[in-house]
């Protein structure tokens, strides 16, 4: 184990919802259950960069789950993250069964019925689907857009940040972009159809 | 009118509109399902906004640790413990054999290890004057050392050449003690003759040791060692200081 400044888990869910601290949370993470948690997932099967795409995966899970206030603190920070994991590789290898690839199944011990951890896994497809509508629509409106509503800056802090004329021009760029992005899912037919059915529930 | 419904709706999201605004929005969202649609469409948007965020700065830091961790191979602990383990063993090894050769020395090193070491049989040279012939020197070259002795004694007046012959007779008989004695009348009669006096010197100074004399024995010894025109300096220099250390702290 690292032998690296360690902290306890409420320190680390501290962390994660402060601002300015969420990169040392996640050097954190990576450095007290990295090894473990790529480990499970290539002791399941998986390869090398299997087990770096669901651990990563998981750490964005995790830290939506935390900065959402959802995460609670009855488990520790390293069995949420393996069951993470566990259900995140278990619905890669269903998702590559239904693409037609042949792997070995594991998912005898799948543990469905958690709604924290479902609502982590669930509608990851259609996570991965708009993470790409968003890239798509192109450098400038995914760093409005992240500026504003995730890293909370101002408009006036924006412009600063980003070298335009005024405040306005922020703010009509940014509206622009969450239309257009909207208008993506809504233009996509299994998008749109997975979206609708999200929202009637 | 589209457009104003939307943008009420980011407003609504962004938090920018007054109560009344609100609660205005919230009675379209209620009764229109195209405006409840849209806005659940715009929080989507939002939370992707957010999980890609999240997933950037992840990516960012993994990667950069990924990138720190193959970047340093030779610092990896598991080596850095062998590397250590190893250093140590040598360390060890060596620290072990520096004790033994130390202790080995220590025990080895000794008066009469360094008297046997040193000491070589005088001979006496034709060149040294006409009364080599003499009985007395006639008893040495025979290596009669008894004889020296029992004619030394009956000599009345008694030369430097004599004394030094009868003192390396004794000290050939390894009767330390007299033979000190003898070397010792060398030398306080080197002011008048001075023709034996660094041989007495020399062999004083291994009779001094065989005495257990040791302070003056390695007194006289490193004033030989210190006189490069010495003519025992060849056979003084050989002798280490180191060794002449542990005599001295053996005492």
């Amino acid at each position: 184990m690292n032998e690296k400044s360690i902290i306890s888990d409420s320190e680390l869910v501290e962390a994660i919802c402060a601002s300015g601290t969420l990169e040392q949370a996640i050097v954190q993470l990576y450095e007290e259950h990295g090894t473990i948690t790529r480990s499970f997932i290539m002791g399941k099967g998986g390869t090398e960069q299997d087990a770096e795409d669901i651990f990563q995966e998981t750490i964005v899970s995790f830290i939506d789950t935390v900065q959402k206030g959802k995460f609670r603190q009855e488990s520790g920070i390293r069995t949420f993250l393996i069951s993470i994991s566990k259900n995140l590789w278990y619905n890669e290898i269903r998702r590559r069964q239904r693409a037609g690839n042949r792997e070995k199944l594991y998912v005898a011990d799948f543990e469905p019925g958690d709604t924290v951890l479902d609502d982590v896994i669930g509608n990851r497809e259609l996570k991965h689907l708009l993470s790409q509508m968003l890239n798509d629509l192109g450098e400038s409106c995914k760093k409005i857009l992240e500026l504003f509503y995730y890293e909370n800056m101002s408009m006036k802090e924006i412009v600063s940040h980003m070298h335009y004329e005024n405040e306005q021009v922020v703010r009509n760029k940014k509206y622009k972009c969450l239309q257009q992005l909207t208008e993506k899912m809504k233009q996509d037919p299994d998008t749109a159809k997975q979206i609708n059915e999200l929202i009637s529930k | 009118m589209k457009q104003l419904k939307s943008e009420s709706l980011v407003d609504y999201l962004d938090e920018k509109l007054s109560s009344d605004e609100r609660s205005e929005v919230e009675y379209m969202v209620k009764h229109d399902t195209n405006a409840a649609s849209d806005l659940a469409y715009l929080k989507l948007a939002i939370e992707t906004v957010r999980l890609n965020a999240i997933a950037s700065k992840v990516i960012t830091v993994c990667q950069s640790l990924n990138a720190t961790s193959s970047e340093q191979p030779p610092t990896n602990p598991v080596t850095v413990r062998h590397m250590f383990r190893t250093g140590l063993r040598i360390a060890a090894v060596f620290i072990l054999l520096f004790c033994s050769a130390v202790l080995y020395k220590y025990i080895s090193v000794s008066n009469q290890s360094l008297y046997k070491n040193q000491f070589v049989p005088y001979a006496l040279s034709n060149m040294r004057g006409t009364e080599d012939r003499n009985p007395e020197a006639e008893a040495f070259r025979n290596k009669n050392w008894n004889q020296v002795i029992e004619l030394y004694s009956n000599i009345q007046v008694k030369s430097n050449k004599s004394i030094f012959l009868a003192a390396m007779s004794e000290l050939q008989l390894s009767h330390y003690a007299e033979a000190e004695v003898l070397f010792q009348n060398v030398l306080k009669n080197a002011s008048e003759d001075n023709s034996f006096q660094e041989d007495a010197e020399y062999y004083s100074a291994l009779a001094y040791l065989m005495n257990h004399n040791e302070a003056k024995g390695i007194g006289m010894l490193n004033k030989i060692k210190s006189d490069t025109n010495h003519r025992y300096y060849p056979l003084a220099s050989k002798i280490s200081g180191i060794d002449l250390k542990i005599i001295d702290l053996k005492k």
